[in-house]
């Protein structure tokens, strides 16, 4: 995390200094940033922090539910990276009723009458969210879309991943590890929510190459550990061979895996998920998931609240900012492990 | 004895007041930007919902029933309209199409319960699961929107503000009232003169209190104990209107947990579980003291958690007050009309 | 045939049976209906395998069910049952997992204690302050789940106690293919105890004199109060033994977990024939209502019903027997009335 975050502001630092030189991109995403937590240090050079100035920002984060790991991890680097900032503070809510649409417009316009300078939000229904952008462009106040995008309405930049991209890893993963044949099932999430149907369609991109390889059943168990297990339950009655799970959220694979220790069936599948929490890592390390996959994103909701603080500042920020995803099997799980505790 | 006890009674005003009294000068003592004309012109655009839905809760209630379909009715009446309305119906059309579906499914909730006599609590459990998968039936499970073609004057119209006051250097709104909050008044106006005014209130009081001596007195029990729950299914509708307008966009889990909100509301407001009294402006001041717990906490930036747990307390000392005026009228004697 | 002074004919005597056990009759019928489905698609669907499966999921609502029952004998209704369960495992906290290293009877005695004292709470509210049972427990379930996010925030438990799991998986037993686990014999073990307490203790004839009619139990002299307060107490006590069991089989505790279940609870006493008046109802009417419930959602799962539509086949199912129930139960009593002089 520190390491990340120095790299982060050692990369608003060299944007500080860029912005001597003429950039004049109109933002377009070939200017995008791909901070991999890989080695994409760029030369710090005279840092201007001055030209920041003693403007007291104020921002607010918009989780789309404080009830998952996720958020709150979101939540908390982006305090983090606040505090980091001079003179930024920041708020960090999310609506009572997990993935309410109507409840974060209500933030929003509750910010706005504050007198926020800008909103980071990651939006729980990016069609309903255009609404809330819009109050936002009205206001004057900017808006940032971290891990979510919104499909209408003059959003300042978007971080986050492309579902698609892990979606297609993910499964390609999956369907090499069982050689190109089997059956699988898959765990989706709420549906109508733009990232599962992402991962979904890069699940279904990635098995399309397989012709071995047959999706039994595809069903949602809304991002729960005991719909998951539910739903596996289910499976196991109805089929009498699985051989691989893949799931869009971790919590749905880590009830599922429950429910086929229960049926004394766990041996016979192998499971794929995606995020990163220590459930999963000690589920990689015993052996009973395969893999998974780090969107890491408290890096997304950092790099929000910096792209923010230079917007604040009349620094060009990129419109679509794409941060890497690393694949955790037990090969790299121990990395992880150091890092979460 | 002509002379009447002309003291004020705690029950004069809805045993929601005291409560909704005590959290406002609470908020606007603790909270930094609470007590501004801003906020309160967003809380009231805000509070439409669970005001409107908090009136449809105290029907059933008042007759010594339950709605608890009332928030999957909500998801199911907006999948409609976004239907409707995705399809090129005139919005006009499409709206009055969804609250019809609501009140058409508030009946059958009510012929359920008083014509094929399953209890409340039952039926609107049953049928809240169906209003749920019909919902997600009808919209796909994905959210359903609409171009922003001609047919949506109606719904721009209720988004356009239609009082504005500016302050300063006019960049910052201080006060303004939009064409939704006139709709949310006119709604609530309707209904509190409907009920005052006509013979509902009496009606449904002697429902409430014992519905065969009710039946005795001649009262057409089924017309307004069926009544209540189609009122509840139709403000439903009506509230799905807010919520379609405000987010541009129908969902299918639009008003999930809604009920639950409305239904405490509705009891801080001082209608009570065995029926028979209650009041309608009691349930809105209720819902609005709900709404603005929901409302500091966020100004706090405090976890929504919080403001679960202080919902709780409020519903307990809600029906603590509530006993207490009871008790009070109790005591000073004489008939309350 | 007539009846003549010695009672019902024999044939009504059939039909009385019928009646009084109108709860098996619609088991009976459910599992008609799904069989005959599933053979005509030409599968098996009640085999040994499936029934132990049904068997065993329908011992743990079971247990929720018996905790609403005898809330819903007073004519209450206990909506906090979820929350307590949650919050009871969280207080628990580290003794509950692998890693506490304790003798698993210490958090299963912290929790029975803690649940106890929750239902004697709840008891207290709704007697000693007249709220109504919806109301207080509705509060209790907002305060409770409040508390229990923000103790536990983010940390999930996981990995449960060994012997933990065991009480709520081990198998014990097969024969024909019918397996026979720990959960069924604890299930097993608490209707009896309580079937017992209900029908033959003078608590349990007090209990549902003043659930059928409080204001003349209590002018006869019964302690009202008393009576409801250990009604609650008892339901607290099996809060926490589903904690337990639920958790056992969850292999995780997070504060989201068991949203909906003072509702499936709900469902399984409804269908089991309790009236939501209060005094009416019994345990094994419940079991078979549990059972009845589970039937349903695999059965729906064998004929593979996409799983939006299962909410609306439940929702119709309930209230279908619940319809039914009423019926026959009116049929009974005027059996009975028949034979009375």
């Amino acid at each position: 995390m520190k390491k990340f975050l120095s790299l982060a502001l050692a990369a608003v630092f060299s944007a500080l200094t860029l912005t001597g030189c003429t950039i004049g991109a109109n933002g377009s995403s070939t200017e995008a940033a791909s901070n991999d937590s890989n080695e994409t240090v760029v030369s710090a050079g005279t840092a201007d922090a001055a030209a920041a100035g003693t403007k007291e920002i104020n921002m607010v984060f918009i989780a789309k539910s404080g009830q998952l790991n996720f958020f709150t991890d979101m939540m908390d680097s982006a305090e983090a990276a606040a505090a980091m900032l001079p003179n930024v503070h920041i708020k960090c809510l999310a609506p009572e009723t997990a993935f309410s649409a109507d409840e974060q417009i209500q933030i929003i316009e509750q910010s706005i009458n504050e007198g926020v300078d800008a909103v980071i939000c990651t939006a729980a229904d990016s069609t309903a969210l255009a609404e809330g952008v819009k109050k936002c462009n009205e206001a004057g106040v900017l808006y940032v879309a971290a891990n979510t995008k919104v499909k209408e309405g003059d959003v300042l930049t978007w971080t986050g991943i492309e579902n698609k991209e892990v979606g297609y890893t993910l499964a390609k993963a999956l369907c090499e590890k069982l050689n190109g044949q089997g059956n699988i099932v898959i765990f989706e999430n709420v549906a109508g929510n733009q990232t599962t149907e992402d991962r979904l369609a890069g699940f279904k991109e990635a098995i399309a190459e397989y012709p071995g390889i047959t999706i039994l059943d595809s069903q949602p168990a809304d991002n729960d550990r005991e719909k998951g297990m539910a739903l596996m339950e289910n499976y196991l009655q109805k089929y009498p061979k699985i051989d691989g799970t893949l799931s869009v959220t971790k919590d749905m694979t880590l009830g599922a895996i429950e429910a086929a220790k229960a049926a004394g069936r766990n041996e016979e599948m192998v499971n794929v998920t995606f995020d990163v929490d220590s459930d999963v890592l000690t589920a990689i390390k015993n052996g009973e998931v395969y893999a998974t996959g780090d969107q890491n994103g408290g890096d997304q909701a950092a790099l929000a609240v910096f792209s923010a603080y230079e917007a604040l500042n009349g620094i060009k920020v990129p419109a679509e900012q794409y941060l890497g995803v690393t694949l955790v099997t037990a090969d790299n799980v121990d990395d992880y492990i150091s890092k979460a505790s | 004895m002509n002379s009447r006890n002309k003291s004020f009674r705690f029950s004069s005003l809805p045993s929601s007041t005291y409560i909704f009294v005590i959290l406002l000068v609470l908020f606007s003592i603790t909270v930094p930007n609470f007590f501004t004309p801003a906020n309160f012109s967003t809380i009231l655009e805000q509070a439409g919902v669970l005001v409107l839905i908090s009136i449809g809760a105290s029907f059933p209630i008042m007759t010594g029933g339950i709605d608890l379909a009332a928030g999957s009715v909500i998801s199911l009446c907006g999948i409609c309209m976004g239907v409707f309305l995705h399809n090129g119906i005139p919005d006009y059309i499409a709206v009055i199409g969804g609250v019809l579906v609501g009140t058409l499914f508030g009946f059958c909730n009510g012929y359920l319960v008083h014509k094929i006599k399953v209890p409340p609590f039952i039926t609107t459990f049953g049928t809240m699961g169906i209003a749920e998968s019909l919902a997600n039936f009808f919209s796909d499970s994905r959210t359903i929107y609409w171009k922003e073609n001609t047919n949506v004057h109606l719904i721009r119209a209720l988004k356009t503000d239609l009082l504005e006051i500016w302050f300063g250097n006019g960049n910052s709104k201080l006060f303004s009232i939009s064409g939704i909050v006139l709709f949310i008044f006119l709604v609530v106006a309707a209904s509190i003169f409907i009920f005052n005014k006509t013979s509902w209130k009496e009606n449904i009081y002697a429902i409430g209190h014992n519905i065969e001596s009710a039946r005795l007195c001649g009262i057409k029990v089924l017309k307004f104990s069926i009544g209540a729950y189609a009122i509840s299914g139709c403000m439903s509708g009506i509230a799905a209107i807010l919520i379609l307008v405000r987010s541009n966009c129908a969902t299918p889990i639009m008003g999930s947990g809604m009920e639950f909100q409305a239904i405490v509301a509705a009891t801080i407001g001082g209608n009570v579980a065995e029926g028979g009294k209650g009041s309608i402006p009691g349930s809105i001041i209720g819902a609005f003291a709900i709404f603005i717990i929901r409302n500091a906490v966020n100004y706090l930036g405090l976890n929504s958690f919080v403001s679960m747990i202080i919902t709780g307390i409020t519903l307990l000392l809600g029906m603590v007050i509530n006993e207490l005026i009871a008790a009070q009228d109790l005591r000073k004697g004489g008939v309350r009309v | 045939m007539r009846n003549n002074e010695k009672g019902l004919s024999w044939k009504n005597k059939v039909k009385y049976t019928a009646y009084r056990s109108s709860t098996i009759v619609i088991l009976l019928l459910v599992l008609a209906f799904f069989e005959i489905i599933n053979m005509v698609r030409g599968n098996n669907y009640l085999t040994m395998n499936n029934i132990s499966i049904i068997i065993n999921q329908a011992s743990f609502l079971t247990l929720v069910g018996l905790a609403q029952l005898l809330v819903v004998l007073t004519g209450g209704i206990n909506l906090a049952i979820g929350s307590i369960m949650v919050l009871v495992c969280i207080m628990a906290g580290q003794t509950i997992s692998e890693d506490g290293n304790v003798f698993f009877l210490i958090p299963v005695m912290i929790i029975l204690v803690l649940s106890s004292a929750i239902g004697w709470l709840t008891g207290a509210v709704v007697t000693k302050r007249r709220i109504p049972s919806f109301i207080a427990t509705f509060a209790i379930m907002y305060v409770f789940r409040g508390i229990g996010w923000i103790t536990m925030g983010r940390s999930v438990i996981y990995r449960i106690n060994p012997a933990i799991r065991f009480l709520a998986g081990g198998r014990l037993f097969s024969f024909a293919g019918f397996t026979i686990t720990m959960p069924v014999v604890i299930t097993l073990f608490i209707l009896l105890v309580l079937g017992f307490v209900l029908k033959k203790s003078s608590f349990g004839r007090q209990l549902y004199f003043t659930g059928s009619n409080g204001v003349s139990s209590r002018f006869s002299g019964v302690p009202t109060d008393k009576i409801v307060m250990k009604a609650y107490i008892l339901s607290g006590l099996l809060c926490g033994v589903s904690a337990v069991l639920y958790t056992g089989r969850l292999n995780a505790v997070e504060p989201s977990m068991y949203g909906n279940t003072h509702f499936d609870a709900v469902a399984v006493v409804l269908i089991g024939g309790a009236s939501m008046a209060g005094g009416r109802g019994d345990v094994w009417s419940t079991a078979v209502g549990a059972i009845i419930i589970t039937v349903i959602q695999s059965g729906m799962n064998s004929i593979q019903v996409p799983s939006e539509f299962q909410t609306f086949v439940l929702g119709v199912l309930i209230i279908l027997s619940v319809i039914l129930n009423q019926n026959l139960q009116k049929k009974k009593d005027i059996l009975e009335n028949d034979t009375k002089d």
